[in-house]
């Protein structure tokens, strides 16, 4: 569904990411794992066209999109859930959910989603006029994904969307995903420092340092296998 | 008591102009992130439009005060698309520089073309002017002091209510809390930009033209008005567009009062020194809150 070839990644003159090449199948979850600075976000950032590779290619559906702009990738159906949750914090619930459909035009369809986002999160249909930026943590997090997901994506790419929820929330967030993945047939992109958890309930996983991809394998290897053990899972 | 609510009156009178022509300069900084010192003198440009067609080509006046506005429209979303937006990724300052350079373009532009002399133009509406009477005496207001207050009136509920409850209005928010976000979201953020500078330009040409009767049309009609917008905005927190339009009329409140009590020569230096002090005390504006979204 999506393959990177070999991109390269500059922020000025200074490499952010040399020759890293990854696929997602449709239907699976994959998960892209790394310590803070490695490039997880640098890669997601590159595949939503906020940055460009100098070179490298990115192709979703086997047709090239390294050229498009932001606009035209999420028209496609790749939609990030980005780090750090990146609402619109004076705007209401119920608009960041808006803003997450803009590209669409179906009003039924939207109101639809919008229903469903809400059976997904009770707790944002009763603060649906709340403003965003009053919501805590967890609450703000599931803002996020329901954002993205008002924007009916195909592939949907989440960055770090454990990061500073509590382990409860973390786990409900998991298995949220797992279920748009297996019922809905949600292909995820899942970007984690919470490298035990994400492999977890990942199909593949691929591992990248300081800007280089090092390993990958289905998931359940990676779980097993010693190094990754060591390195990553902390045992 | 009666001449205190007289002043008031006078000075909603021209805060409803200040408001007018800090909606425009708000709006422009809120989406695309710079504050346009050419603003003004876009609108000046304009109000030479008008005159061209209404006083020189010969056509009514309605068409000609619609000609400006949209000539506004698209000399505003025209200066974002081919000016700013080729060095948006340079620096901020290189963005303040182009509007500094534009403002003095413009200027000379004009004076190029329509010469030195001022130019007269009418006022929008005609009929005798209203007074208001007060044991203490009265005060006059024009039909165009009324036209203003209405047509800023309006326009201010207008671009609330559209930027509330539309599509468009929701990309312009959203643009203007997270512009990242709103790029990931799919909202074409250039198109948001060149839509924000075309509609606040085209309220420069209104301010302009609503100006015009009084000022005249020359190339350093809106010096005052740009500043006096400025300071509006400045008032009202850089903020919000209601806290703009409140800005704006406590602007002209203000300086009515030091033109009272004070000196009418000097009522916008002592309007602005006022406001340095607001700001010294409470930097964030009388009706801003303290946030560092934009810049
Ligand atoms: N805007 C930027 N400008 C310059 N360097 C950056 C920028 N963003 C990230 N970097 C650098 O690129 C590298 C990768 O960062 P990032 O992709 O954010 O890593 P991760 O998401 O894996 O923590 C880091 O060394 C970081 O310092
Ligand atoms: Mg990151």
């Amino acid at each position: 569904m999506l393959e990177i070839k070999n991109i390269e990644v500059y922020y000025g003159y200074v490499k952010a990411l040399k020759d890293i090449s990854l696929r997602v199948e449709e239907g699976q979850i994959v998960s892209l794992l790394g310590s803070n600075g490695a490039g997880k976000t640098t890669t997601l950032k590159t595949i939503s066209g906020l940055l460009k590779p100098k070179s490298g290619s990115i192709l979703f559906h086997e047709k090239i999109i390294t050229h498009l702009d932001s606009s035209a990738i999420v028209r496609m159906g790749i939609v990030q859930c980005p780090e750090g949750r990146q609402l619109f914090p004076d705007l209401s619930v119920k608009e960041n959910l808006l803003v997450g459909a803009i590209t669409r035009k179906n009003r039924k369809q939207i109101n639809d989603d919008l229903n469903q986002v809400y059976g997904l999160f009770p707790i944002l249909r009763d603060r649906k006029n709340q403003l965003a930026g009053t919501l805590s943590g967890g609450e703000q997090q599931m803002l996020a994904i329901g954002r993205a997901l008002m924007a009916g994506p195909k592939l949907l790419m989440l960055d770090e969307p454990s990061l500073g929820l509590a382990p409860k929330i973390v786990e409900q967030i998991f298995e949220l995903l797992v279920n748009l993945n297996k019922e809905k047939g949600l292909t995820i992109l899942l970007v984690e420092q919470n490298a035990n958890a994400a492999l977890r309930i990942s199909d593949y996983a691929y591992i990248l340092e300081v800007g280089t991809l090092t390993l990958e394998g289905d998931a359940k290897d990676l779980l097993k296998s010693e190094l990754v053990q060591q390195k990553y899972l902390g045992a | 008591m009666v001449t205190f609510l007289q002043q008031i009156i006078l000075g909603l009178r021209e805060g409803s102009l200040f408001s007018l022509v800090a909606l425009g300069l708000v709006l422009i900084y809120k989406t695309s992130g710079v504050v346009n010192f050419a603003y003004g003198n876009m609108g000046m440009f304009a109000a030479y439009i008008a005159y061209t067609v209404f006083a020189i080509a010969g056509l009514p006046l309605w068409l000609a005060v619609l000609t400006a506005i949209v000539f506004g429209f698209f000399l505003g979303a025209a200066t974002e698309r081919g000016l700013l937006r080729p060095i948006r990724h340079l620096s901020h300052s290189a963005m303040l520089i182009l509007t500094l350079g534009l403002l003095m373009i413009l200027e000379g532009l004009a004076l190029e073309i329509w010469k030195q002399d001022y130019k007269p133009f009418p006022s929008l509406i005609h009929g005798r002017p209203i007074f208001i009477k007060f044991p203490q005496g009265r005060i006059i207001l024009t039909r165009q002091d009324l036209l203003i207050f209405g047509i800023a009136a309006v326009i201010m509920l207008a671009l609330f209510l559209y930027f509330k409850f539309t599509r468009v209005g929701l990309s312009v928010r959203a643009t203007a809390q997270n512009e990242t976000a709103a790029r990931l979201m799919g909202i074409r953020v250039g198109t948001v930009f060149a839509f924000s500078w075309g509609v606040g330009t085209a309220l420069s040409a209104l301010a302009a033209i609503m100006a015009a009767p009084r000022t005249q049309i020359n190339p350093n009609m809106m010096l005052d008005l740009q500043i006096q917008g400025l300071t509006a905005a400045v008032l009202g927190g850089f903020e919000s567009l209601p806290g703009t339009v409140v800005g704006g009329l406590l602007l002209g409140i203000i300086e009515q009062f030091v033109a009272r009590y004070l000196s009418e020569e000097l009522k916008m230096a002592f309007a602005l020194l006022i406001i340095l002090i607001l700001l010294l005390i409470k930097p964030e504006g009388l009706l801003g809150r303290r946030s560092a979204e934009r810049v």
